[in-house]
């Protein structure tokens, strides 16, 4: 053994790059098997607690929505994914709370859901679970607090 | 609406010849055609006629993506809208007049430049404007707007939140005048507040090409779509052609009078190519900015107006202020669109009152749009200025004053859009040939059957959006010349 613990050994070199590859083995599983469905599932059920919802809604909504993503939101959706694949979406979800450009992601993803669910009239799903009502074009219904003159 | 394919007119000659079918060139044609039923009037467009319905289906205004038209080497963004209709798809239909002092900006407060035309020169054209577009506003309007608040549609309703401010300060908050109708007519619908303005899903926002079909059809206007204009001919100080490139040919059509009213890169570029560089077309390229700000409410609703941008302040739109930093406006939104609702802390969705800042900018004769040989035009434009960063700073440090009637938790300021889709400058007005394009009659200085129209004219991008200037005084030059 030597008597310098921190000396570079052929050992701990050895120990060293297997739980490095270990690792990139773990980060390269989990982001192969993270979807991004997943990340916008996670992100609108910490943002609604307490809320009943229906069983698959959020799953449903999640995947019609980012099916119909722009290319630019879809590559920022990506990149949130990546770094789920390192600290998990609620790690994203809680690291991110005060950025604004995840904030206006998040805000304006489960508005989304908010819109085209039963979440407002179910009074939140304190009445019956909220359902979700599927995929638009919900053409004139963006606002329902609208009031008309 | 008579359609002649690029082939069929190439090689004929007209009466007048337009190039662009935006707001400045269907303005001019709404008043000019009738005055004129004898002529033949032909209407060149890039693009190609898309009904609301298709831009509506297929979730855009063009299937030219304007970004692919120019080559950006500056430091902000532009958009618009290349098909029959220009701007009027894609615009979000708001529409307050310019204040009487933006148009004499240099005299007043030693910056920027003065229009050679007023406010009271196109005031009866703003009313007409208004009338066509189909203008919602409050009848108070004119406390600002000299002569402005005989709007034709009812004011869209205003938030509670809005109403707390309308009662507070009642001398400088209105209902915001829009171009989009609060109860429809005529088989226009009304606004049902989604938001997606540039994809009005009922037909309540002002479109062209739907609501101007008398231009449209009018007998002696013939179009020509897929047309894109590359060249002026002049001989000696007249204009005699143009030269435009369908599906990779050059054609040329002859004329009398050329009303040029691309947007204003294009319509630049136009001049740039042509050779006619009197005045330095191209260059004070710029817009105003716009900025998106949040107020937290604290226990208040919000969201409960009818349409998506219900309320505007107006109390920094003028002042002395200008001789130092840009005029400044706030938009207020009953849509929650840009930011979407509340989610923290839980539970207070509609507890936030979203805010647009709008600030006036300079215009810079090296912010330009310039030709460097190739296809299209190249951009070169510095960004906001700091005459424009610090109007905003002012609005910003206002705002807690502004709205203090209002039960504000915080204010958050969110992030300055890349661009407003308004491109001014370029072709601007004035009384000097040196720095300017045109005259005040829009005539060119030195070609004196050329016109231009559109926000290429505009000498400042004042705090208003230009949409309805614009439209007024085309309307007057189509009255007139």
């Amino acid at each position: 053994m030597s008597d310098k613990p921190w000396a570079i050994t052929r050992r701990k070199l050895f120990w060293g790059a297997g739980i490095l590859g270990l690792a990139g083995v773990t980060f390269g599983a989990r982001l192969a098997f993270s979807r991004e469905e997943d990340f916008v599932i996670t992100m609108t059920r910490n943002a609604l607690p307490g809320a009943v919802i229906a069983p698959g809604a959020i799953e449903q909504f999640a995947q019609d929505y980012v099916a119909e993503l722009d290319a630019d939101r879809h590559a920022n959706l990506k990149r949130l994914v990546q770094l789920a694949s390192l600290v998990s979406s609620d790690g994203v979800d809680w690291l991110l709370q005060n950025v604004e450009k995840y904030s206006n992601f998040r805000r304006t993803t489960v508005t989304q859901f908010l819109l085209r669910s039963s979440f407002f009239p179910t009074d939140e799903g304190k009445t019956e679970p909220v359902e979700y009502y599927g995929k638009g074009p919900f053409a004139c219904a963006n606002n329902p607090f609208a009031v008309f003159a | 609406m008579a359609v002649s394919a690029p082939s069929e007119i190439g090689g004929t000659h007209w009466d007048v010849v337009i190039i662009g079918s935006g707001f400045g060139s269907m303005f001019f044609l709404k008043n000019y055609l009738p005055r004129h039923p004898d002529q033949k009037v032909l209407l060149l467009e890039w693009g190609n006629w898309h009904t609301r319905q298709w831009q509506v289906e297929n979730q855009k205004n063009s299937e030219i993506d304007p970004k692919s038209t120019f080559v950006n080497q500056g430091e902000k963004a532009w958009n618009f809208n290349i098909g029959a209709g220009g701007g009027t798809n894609c615009w979000q239909g708001m529409a307050l007049r310019m204040h009487p002092n933006d148009f004499r900006l240099k005299s007043l407060y030693g910056v920027g430049a003065d229009w050679p035309i007023s406010y009271d020169d196109i005031a009866e054209y703003y009313d007409r404007a208004e009338a066509i577009l189909g203008v919602a506003g409050p009848k108070d309007m004119g406390r600002i707007f000299p002569g402005a608040g005989g709007y034709t549609q009812e004011a869209h309703h205003l938030s509670s939140a809005e109403r707390i401010l309308k009662a507070a300060r009642p001398d400088t908050f209105f209902a915001a005048p829009s171009a989009k109708l609060s109860k429809g007519i005529n088989g226009r619908g009304q606004c049902c507040n989604n938001a997606t303005c540039s994809l009005c899903p009922t037909g309540a926002k002002f479109y062209a090409v739907e609501n101007l079909e008398d231009v449209w059809n009018a007998p002696n206007l013939t179009i020509c779509y897929g047309a894109r204009v590359r060249r002026i001919e002049e001989q000696g100080s007249t204009a005699r052609a143009v030269i435009f490139e369908s599906e990779g040919k050059d054609l040329r059509v002859t004329g009398d009078l050329f009303v040029l009213g691309a947007n204003g890169i294009h319509s630049s570029f136009i001049l740039l190519q042509s050779g006619i560089l009197d005045g330095k077309p191209g260059s004070y390229l710029g817009e105003k900015m716009l900025v998106f700000t949040e107020i937290m409410l604290d226990g208040h609703d919000h969201f409960d107006g009818g349409t998506a941008t219900t309320g505007c302040e107006t109390t920094f739109i003028d002042g002395e202020h200008r001789a130092k930093f840009g005029a400044s406006m706030f938009w207020t939104e009953s849509s929650f669109l840009w930011g979407g609702l509340r989610l923290d802390p839980p539970h207070r969705f509609r507890q936030v009152f979203p805010v647009g800042i709008v600030v006036e900018d300079l215009l810079y004769a090296e912010n330009a749009v310039t030709d460097d040989g190739g296809d299209y035009p190249v951009i070169k434009h510095s960004g906001f200025s700091k005459y424009a960063m610090d109007g905003l700073d002012h609005a910003l440090g206002k705002m807690p004053e502004i709205f203090g009637s209002l039960p504000v938790e915080k204010i958050e300021m969110r992030r300055i859009l890349p661009t407003t889709d308004h491109i001014q400058g370029s072709l601007r007005m004035g009384t000097d040939p040196e720095t300017s394009v045109i005259d005040a009659k829009h005539l060119h200085h030195r070609i004196r059957n050329l016109v231009v129209v559109g926000t290429s004219v505009f000498p400042t991008t004042s705090w208003a959006v230009p949409s309805l200037t614009c439209a007024a005084m085309s309307l007057k030059l189509g009255a007139e010349i």
